[in-house]
């Protein structure tokens, strides 16, 4: 009878590996305590009242995403953003919203990301359209420095030291922009987590109601 | 029902039943359930934020060898219900003004 609940239990563990150790025991402690006390004994009533192990996982994590205030306040890194804007984004499809909505929700999300990430492209792009052509200068400036033409040489290798000076310069602002990016959209998926799961995570479930109306 | 609850009433009801007795998750649920026909897994998000602004704390309890979790209101926590209890006073009067049966007979 408990090994029903103990295997949810495990499951449920297994799909919160992501979750910080403490947040992650208290809840599995919590829903372990709920299961016991409410003597499930299939399998099929504790997922008719609490879902699949990961639907509830992925439940969790997107309550635990899009609250910026963490019980403990993990770093922001871009790899730990880039998860949490996944969760809530899964989060967001679990809620009962309806496929439109998510769908509505994706366009604008995929051209907000398209605009932003189309410029840091640019960017790169320009740079590395820079270092190319500051390396080919370089080469040109070493063939002619031993010729006649020295001077042009010289002209040359001043010109190619310059562009490798600017991408020296730039780089760590590039990559900080990058990073700035990424931790823009999670703050964006944050928000947009709060306001959508927020607002659908207490809705009295209709279907329910009708059904036992039936 | 087609209304949604906020957020802030759900809190609200936890609270008044914690003001009433320490309750473990499973019954606390059951409480909760007997007048929202909530899922199972709101409660504990609505737990763990109320604990987290010092609403309320918990204890653990042995009980057919192992541990059943209390959740016990504090101070801060009755100050919050009373918060939200004046606040849907003040809510419902309102509704009730547009939305209440009396109106029609005044008029």
């Amino acid at each position: 009878m408990t090994k029903v609940i103990d295997d949810y239990i495990s499951e449920l563990e297994q799909n919160l590996a992501d979750l910080p150790e403490k947040d992650r025991e208290d809840v599995v402690e919590f829903y372990h305590e709920f299961l016991l006390d409410g003597d499930f004994i299939r399998r099929s009533t504790i997922e008719a009242e609490l879902g699949t192990p990961k639907q509830l996982a992925i439940n969790i994590l997107a309550d635990y995403s899009s609250k910026d205030d963490s019980v403990s306040p993990r770093k922001e890194t871009p790899k730990s953003n880039l998860k949490a804007s996944w969760y809530i984004l899964l989060g967001i499809c679990a809620a009962p919203i309806g496929i439109p909505l998510v769908l509505a929700i994706l366009f604008v999300l995929f051209f907000i990301l398209a605009v932003f990430f189309g410029l840091f492209f640019t960017i790169i792009a320009f740079l590395f359209k820079f270092f190319v052509g500051g390396g080919l200068n370089f080469l040109k400036s070493l063939s002619l420095l031993f010729t006649n033409n020295w001077p042009v040489g010289c002209l040359y290798l001043g010109k190619s030291l310059i562009c490798i000076g600017i991408i020296l310069l730039l780089l760590p602002f590039i990559i900080k922009l990058g990073k700035i990016l990424i931790a823009k959209c999670t703050q964006f998926m944050r928000n947009l987590g709060k306001n959508i799961l927020k607002k659908n995570y207490f809705q009295t479930s209709t279907g329910k109601n009708t059904d036992k109306e039936k | 029902m087609a209304i949604q609850i906020p957020t802030r009433l759900l809190d609200g009801a936890v609270l008044a039943f914690l003001k009433q007795d320490d309750l473990y998750g499973y019954a606390l649920t059951q409480n909760v359930q007997k007048i929202f026909s909530i899922s199972e897994s709101t409660i504990y998000p609505v737990l763990r934020r109320l604990k987290k602004n010092n609403c309320l704390t918990t204890y653990d309890e042995p009980y057919q060898g192992r541990n059943r979790r209390y959740y016990h209101i504090t101070d801060e926590g009755i100050r919050l219900l009373n918060t939200i209890q004046d606040e849907w006073q003040d809510f419902s009067a309102r509704v009730n003004q547009v939305l209440g049966g009396q109106n029609d007979q005044s008029n």
